[in-house]
């Protein structure tokens, strides 16, 4: 027979950020491969993103901020990445950008555009995705920016 | 806006665009996690590819999280025995006209601390968990096959756990597990090993049970090739394997998937060579020698679509149908795929059935015509087909943009229902990874 008992912290926690995941994940991950153009690392930004979530559910002020959280939490995430690369951030023939698909779907000028994004520097870039792939005003970006590491800091 | 922004735009969101699935989230105990992360860094190179298993009569949902209610399981855990292998002959098949009950997915196991995960049973109709299995040896899983036979009482589940953050210098080996659903008895789920003398080298990447359960199809492989194995339930042993060099890759997930059983000699299979643009499906006879799988087998369903013209909206434009499952009786492929309405600005997920003996005019099994305001699917699948395919069980995820503070936000609903002449009933959201009826 069924039982009901009151819901535990923590599970509260893990069914919260449960349905985050399914809602974001997916679109986090794709802000990460813009950054870091490696699907893989991509997917492990989020992963550690959610995770760190997970382990300041109780600290975090309205499951509101949640999102804001994460995609800030996702772009220090791969600042981070980039920094430990020690070549540059993005292979010049990365394996994706190769692939049958990738070619077809891709124009020549988005190739090439794709091709300049990634030669520049990691906070430039952010901007660009920040700007461009978010749809952030140029304002907004700015806030951003500089906030992304306040945020994660837990300032407010 | 000026042209070069619009470059930047388009080029961005194609790009991000290539991205379709993530894998399943892993929440391990704070402690655990830290002292894991003091010894290495996550392998970048983990990827997990059993995302959709297959159906012999039988599918699998690919939600894309893990749920983690309040279970009460009714499942008396006992350790799972090596050996002998049970004997996993699968009762009689669901009559015409019925459609699957009972499901076994991945969750987390509502017993112990931490949590594991573990192997779930349900009962859709009643929405009850029957059953949850822990599962030993790790805490993510490199691979995840899930199964079931026609008779809507048997399944085969493949797992190959890691931990999370250790390194893995070479690809786990998979445990298998057979799962038998008794209906109204004390212990309604009773879970065995099996000893399947698994021997190709990669991750395990589908499975199909055939519908009386003797019989195992698995697909597995490298970046390098593909390997479609058929192994004996009963005994545990490769009957025969072929390979092709297709191997996977970041924008071709798995380029063999779909398998399906037509009677108890011949799988079905298709093989995807451009996600949305260029796939077939096979027909591979179980006793045919060689050892190259398309040799060997024949194709008996294909489609080729264009790409859609530069600067078009790709999510509006005709893609290949995805999920291409021949179905049990062989006569017919079923899929799924959308259609975009300019007049009324809206998305259809539409799933059809192609007769193989009239592949220009497919069947609409079902639709569901979205809001104004979804913009994509992420996917749109066939997990489930009766025989016949007449009735199917079929997923879709609707994406909807919003902004949150300042930042474009995508929202992503998964839906399942069952979906058969023309009509369309969603159930319960079944939270899991890999579920299959």
């Amino acid at each position: 027979m069924d039982t009901h008992a009151p819901e535990a912290p923590q599970a509260a926690a893990e069914r919260h950020v449960t349905a985050l995941y399914q809602a974001h994940a997916l679109s986090l991950a794709r802000l990460a491969l813009l950054m870091l153009g490696d699907a893989d690392a991509a997917q492990d930004v989020v992963q550690d993103a959610f995770f760190g979530l997970y382990r300041r559910w109780d600290k975090l002020a309205s499951a509101d901020a949640a999102p804001a959280y994460l995609r800030a939490s996702v772009l220090n995430g791969c600042r981070t990445a980039l920094k430990r690369r020690s070549r540059p951030p993005l292979p010049a023939t990365g394996e994706a950008l190769e692939s049958a698909e990738a070619a077809v779907l891709h124009t020549e000028e988005q190739r090439g555009v794709l091709a300049a994004v990634r030669r520049l520097p990691a906070r430039q870039r952010e901007v660009v995705v920040l700007r461009y792939y978010l749809d952030m005003t140029e304002e907004q970006t700015s806030r951003a920016v500089s906030a992304i590491g306040r945020m994660l800091k837990g300032e407010s | 806006m000026s042209y070069v922004e619009d470059e930047i735009r388009g080029a961005l969101r194609s790009e991000a665009d290539r991205l379709r699935e993530v894998r399943p989230l892993r929440l391990l105990p704070a402690p655990a996690q830290d002292q894991l992360r003091a010894v290495h860094r996550p392998s970048l190179a983990r990827r997990l590819s059993a995302w959709r298993g297959p159906l012999a009569a039988v599918a699998a949902v690919v939600l894309i999280a893990v749920v983690l209610v309040a279970l009460r399981s009714l499942w008396k855990e006992q350790p799972a025995p090596a050996a002998p292998p049970p004997k996993p002959v699968a009762g009689p098949p669901l009559p015409a006209g019925a459609t699957p009950r009972y499901y076994v997915r991945l969750g987390w196991s509502p017993k112990g601390t931490p949590l594991r995960w573990g192997i779930v049973v349900g009962d859709e109709q009643t929405g009850r968990t029957l059953g949850t299995y822990p599962i030993t040896g790790g805490n993510a899983f490199m691979s995840i096959g899930l199964s079931g036979a026609g008779d809507d009482r048997t399944f085969v589940v493949s797992i190959a756990a890691i931990t999370a953050g250790l390194p893995q210098a070479t690809v786990p080996r998979p445990a298998w597990y057979l799962v038998r659903v008794f209906p109204g008895s004390a212990s309604p789920v009773r879970v065995t090993r099996l000893a399947v003398n698994f021997k190709a080298s990669g991750e395990v990447r589908e499975i199909a049970l055939s519908a009386d359960g003797t019989e195992l199809a698995v697909v597995s492989g490298t970046s390098q090739s593909t390997v479609l194995g058929v192994y004996s339930v009963v005994t545990g042993q490769l009957r025969n394997s072929w390979s092709t060099p297709l191997g996977a890759s970041a924008s071709n997930f798995k380029p063999v998937s779909d398998l399906s059983w037509v009677g108890d000699g011949t799988v079905g299979f298709a093989v995807t060579y451009t996600p949305r643009m260029r796939e077939e499906v096979r027909t591979l006879d179980t006793g045919a020698g060689g050892t190259s799988l398309l040799a060997a087998s024949r194709v008996v369903w294909s489609q080729d679509v264009s790409a859609p013209p530069p600067g078009s909206n790709p999510y509006h434009a005709p893609q290949a149908c995805s999920t291409p499952f021949l179905t049990g009786d062989g006569t017919a492929v079923v899929c799924a795929t959308s259609s975009y309405s300019a007049r009324d600005n809206r998305l259809t997920a539409l799933w059809l059935a192609y007769p193989l003996a009239t592949p220009t005019r497919p069947r609409v099994i079902g639709s569901v015509v979205q809001p104004t305001d979804v913009n994509k699917f992420d996917s749109v699948t066939v997990e489930w087909s009766n025989p016949s395919g007449t009735e199917i069980i079929g997923a879709w995820n609707p994406n909807v943009d919003s902004v949150d503070h300042g930042a474009k936000v995508q929202t992503v609903t998964n839906f399942t229902g069952f979906i058969g002449h023309g009509k369309v009933r969603p159930f319960g959201p079944v939270f899991g990874l890999n579920v299959t009826w």
